[in-house]
């Protein structure tokens, strides 16, 4: 039986409508661009630095990520870890490339993203958003689990979008 | 001057004077130049490692370094608001030592704190049991500390976003000597491997 567009009802092209126009509402927010896995661990008192760690993959056009940002920390700033002569320092990082054969991997003891002035001390269960922004102009937002403060690497994904959240 | 015999023998035993006079100080300054090696490769090879320390644990009492005779210890500096490499080596040495199974009773993790200020013993104490119940964290006043980090050779570099530390595990021997520095970013399996070879 064909389908026929009257067929459909009022809810469901409501529903249809608003799908369509979230989709192309998200200019900003590029679905070449994923972050997943994202992931921090607890944090004794809200004076001390939070930090995140996140894979990041671009399908899209090569760009560099330049900046991230959460409601729950005054900066969040790029860093890395890098251990020279056996000691091991902190550095700033002001932009990473990336693009589609070079993804992104913020872990522990490399690449992390330093979260400072929080507003609340992080403890395992706890979920947050992250931006990403880009060079280009690209920006994608996903949610961040608070683990334990042994967790070595993301949480095991479920199947579902648990960790990406594209906002408009 | 006129090169009489006499004057003839003068200039050959000049010249052989200040040949010996010549050969003499290169020997000298060869033989000096051996025994200040031979100096430096014998402090390098009793390159001074750990040493007496006096601080205190999250109980507030006094712990030394004699304390813990008897024991392996796996030494580790850092400070509790260290957001990357600190969880992530003592997460490594919490999961080595359970890759060790019984083994482990004979190793001691400590972790010394950096930062005193912030680094009290309560603080210590929440921190470290977030890593396994056998991990001590001890601070003290900032001279104490900074004589065990001279002790141990730790370098520690206060900037604003962080305190730069050297990031060494050091493996101590029951006798309180110095067996071998491992690399804060070894890993588990890297460390467990290490403590193996190490345990005798």
């Amino acid at each position: 039986m064909r389908f026929k567009l009257s067929q459909l009802s009022p809810g469901a092209m409501a529903a249809g409508a608003l799908a369509l126009s979230a989709l192309t509402a998200a200019h900003a927010d590029d679905m070449s661009l994923m972050a997943s896995g994202a992931w921090s661990r607890p944090t004794a008192s809200a004076s001390m630095a939070g930090v995140v760690y996140v894979t990041v993959t671009d399908s899209g056009a090569p760009t560099t990520l330049v900046g991230a940002s959460t409601p729950i920390a005054a900066q969040a700033e790029m860093h890395q870890s890098l251990m020279q002569n056996g000691m091991m320092e902190m550095l700033p990082v002001k932009s990473l490339p990336i693009a589609p054969a070079t993804p992104i991997k913020f872990s522990p003891g490399g690449y992390h993203i330093m979260l400072m002035g929080l507003s609340h001390p992080l403890s395992a269960g706890q979920t947050f958003p992250l931006t990403l922004t880009f060079g280009d102009g690209r920006r994608v937002t996903t949610t961040v689990t608070v683990q334990s403060m042994t967790a070595s690497g993301p949480p095991d994904t479920t199947g579902s979008m648990g960790g990406m959240k594209m906002s408009p | 001057m006129a090169r009489t015999p006499k004057n003839r023998r003068t200039r050959r035993v000049g010249l052989l004077t200040a040949f010996i006079a010549v050969v003499v100080l290169l020997c000298a300054s060869a033989g000096l130049f051996a025994s200040i090696r031979s100096e430096m490769r014998e402090q390098a090879a009793q390159a001074v490692v750990g040493g007496p320390f006096r601080l205190i644990d999250s109980r507030n009492r006094t712990v030394t370094d004699r304390d813990f005779r008897g024991r392996y210890l796996l030494v580790y500096f850092g400070y509790t608001g260290c957001p990357d490499i600190c969880p992530t080596t003592l997460s490594s040495v919490a999961q080595a030592l359970r890759l060790l199974g019984a083994r482990a009773a004979a190793v001691q993790p400590i972790f010394i704190t950096v930062d005193p200020r912030h680094d009290t013993p309560s603080v210590m104490a929440a921190y470290v049991a977030n890593f396994t119940p056998r991990l001590i964290g001890l601070t003290g006043t900032p001279a104490e500390l900074q004589a065990a980090e001279r002790a141990y050779h730790v370098t520690v570099e206060v900037t604003p976003t962080g305190i730069n530390h050297s990031a060494v595990l050091y493996l101590m021997a029951p006798d309180g000597h110095f067996l071998a520095p491992l690399p804060a970013d070894s890993g588990a399996a890297v460390i467990a491997t290490d403590l193996t070879h190490d345990l005798t």
